[in-house]
């Protein structure tokens, strides 16, 4: 239960759909099963694995293995970081709509809404204007829930965490149901399941299948190896790893129908093809669910409060995960109180997530979320691929992990970490990264791409660097 | 919808929830067995 609870979040309800969708819907999915089998489970068995043995985050865990691999550490955690300040945005917007949704403000057109109400969104990401008020409210409750419930122990949340955990499966099937008995909703699904094989050729959507698999399963930015160290020394790592890698994408995948029903209802209702039904992009799920809960047949408020209140809880929870993964590092190294931890994360989070909640935030959102979880957790995995596969006694760590476990792991997983995937991301990595380079992302102009996006990641890798060569300070008593 | 789309959906369902449901009989057996073996 604890492993399915940890496997739902954003990634699936809000991240998988939008991600889909504007990869072309059915030529998605063969990416995405793939990156599930040759990155997905062989590093999550891997970060649990490695997290149970060395009792530690992810800088410390890393620095065992070589020294300098510290750093390294310090970058993956700070990208968990990166993805928390950015992340704490859909919650900002979830709050929004939890207001919303008592008269279900969005009417007829909520997409017209989630743009011109809710984002007020500018024309470019040149133009930021001042953040906008309802959302830097949403933002400051988002922070100050994060803060609140930090200070009063994480293990208190897991607990009402266990009692959500259905719920947010129960509301989907509930919007599955209407989803499907609405005209169009067929061609929806047809766009979401038809293979498209034309496609397989284009580096971009392995590269966006592989992030969503690293974003969704919390891999390659330490949230993996600081859950693996809170297990205990005999707990059973392969089959915990399968059962969330699985549930996960399972998740993903029923998150899939309902959201593409709605665009098959959308794209009639409009009179367009589906791939032209919404240009949201990262909002999509902010218009697909509306649509979902104006059009069941009672109770709709409740439904749509219920609805933001659960995204809430995942996106909440979700979020101690990941600020944990960057503080943990701190707490190994010098000894400071995850209490105090909380309370610094917060206060520095909060401002600099502002700039997301501002008329061009949505512009900077896209593009921060486009490089640290279609860059920077790639070239993370591969780094951690290569690390552990070549600097770390790989065999012996097979051998410890199958001495607890049901379920046996082969050569195959050896042979998954050192050489398919590493090649497989390499290959993808740099194609994209050409791509990148002579094309460009999204229309946005060069600078931007280079601040939001190469800045992020140089950001990161630079406060990693400066944390690795801090002294470290002894243990007291 | 057309064939592939079938085949994409079953075989969507059959990895994902089949093997699923085969971790968490696997997962509830050793559990069983090992709170035997307390006993």
């Amino acid at each position: 239960m604890a492993a399915v609870g940890s496997a739902v979040g954003l990634g699936n309800v809000w991240r998988f759909p939008y991600v889909a969708y504007s990869s072309g819907g059915g030529a998605f999915l063969i990416p995405y099963f793939v990156a599930l089998f040759t990155a997905g489970i062989p590093m999550l068995i891997l970060e649990m694995g490695l997290g149970q043995r060395m009792r530690t985050g992810a800088p410390l865990a890393f620095g065992s293995v070589r020294k300098p691999l510290q750093w390294f550490g310090w970058w993956a955690a700070g990208l968990s970081a990166g993805i928390v300040i950015y992340y704490s945005t859909i919650l900002a917007w979830a709050w929004v709509y939890l207001y919303h949704a008592l008269g279900q403000n969005w009417g007829q057109q909520p997409e017209t809404f989630f743009i011109e109400t809710v984002l007020q969104r500018s024309a470019s990401p040149g133009q930021i204007g001042w953040p906008v008020p309802a959302l830097v409210l949403g933002m400051g409750l988002t922070w100050l829930t994060i803060y609140l419930i930090l200070r009063k122990g994480v293990r208190s949340v897991s607990k009402v965490v266990m009692i959500t955990v259905p719920l947010p499966m129960i509301l989907l099937a509930i919007l599955l149901i209407r989803g499907l008995t609405l005209p169009g909703a067929m061609d929806g699904i047809r766009y979401y399941l038809t293979p498209d094989f034309s496609k397989l050729g284009d580096l971009k959507i392995w590269l966006k299948a592989y992030g969503q698999i690293f974003f969704s399963l919390s891999l390659a930015s330490g949230v993996m190896i600081g859950y693996g160290s809170y297990l205990g020394k005999k707990a059973e790592i392969t089959n915990s790893a399968l059962i969330t890698g699985l549930a996960n994408c399972g998740t993903s995948f029923f998150a899939g129908f309902v959201v593409f029903s709605m665009l098959g209802y959308l794209a009639q209702v409009q009179g367009l093809p589906v791939p032209d039904v919404t240009q949201s992009g990262t909002g999509l799920a902010f218009v697909a669910f509306p649509t979902a809960i104006s059009q069941l047949p009672a109770l709709n408020a409740v439904f749509g409060i219920i609805f933001f209140l659960t995204l809430l809880t995942l996106g909440i929870d979700s979020a101690f995960a990941l600020q944990e993964a960057f503080t943990t590092g701190f707490h190994d190294k010098w000894h400071i109180s995850p209490e105090k931890l909380a309370r610094y994360f917060c206060l520095v989070a909060f401002p600099v997530s502002l700039i997301f909640v501002t008329r061009g935030g949505f512009y900077w959102f896209d593009i921060v979320d486009k490089w640290i979880c279609d860059f920077g957790l790639v070239i993370s995995g591969l780094v951690q691929c290569i690390a552990v596969g070549f600097l770390y006694p790989v065999r012996e760590f097979r051998d410890y992990l199958n001495g607890q476990s049901e379920v046996r792991l082969g050569a195959w997983w050896i042979w998954m970490l050192r050489y398919v995937t590493p090649v497989v991301l390499l290959v993808i990595l740099v194609g994209n990264f050409i791509a990148e380079v002579t094309a460009g992302y999204a229309g946005y102009p060069r600078w931007a791409t280079l601040v939001g996006g190469w800045g992020t990641i140089l950001f990161w890798a630079v406060l990693g660097y400066w944390l690795w060569k801090r002294p470290a300070r002894a243990a007291q008593g | 919808m057309p064939i592939s789309a079938w085949i994409m959906f079953l075989f969507g369902c059959a990895v994902l929830y089949g093997g699923l449901a085969v971790c968490i009989s696997i997962a509830i057996r050793k559990r069983g067995k090992e709170s035997q073996d307390a006993e």
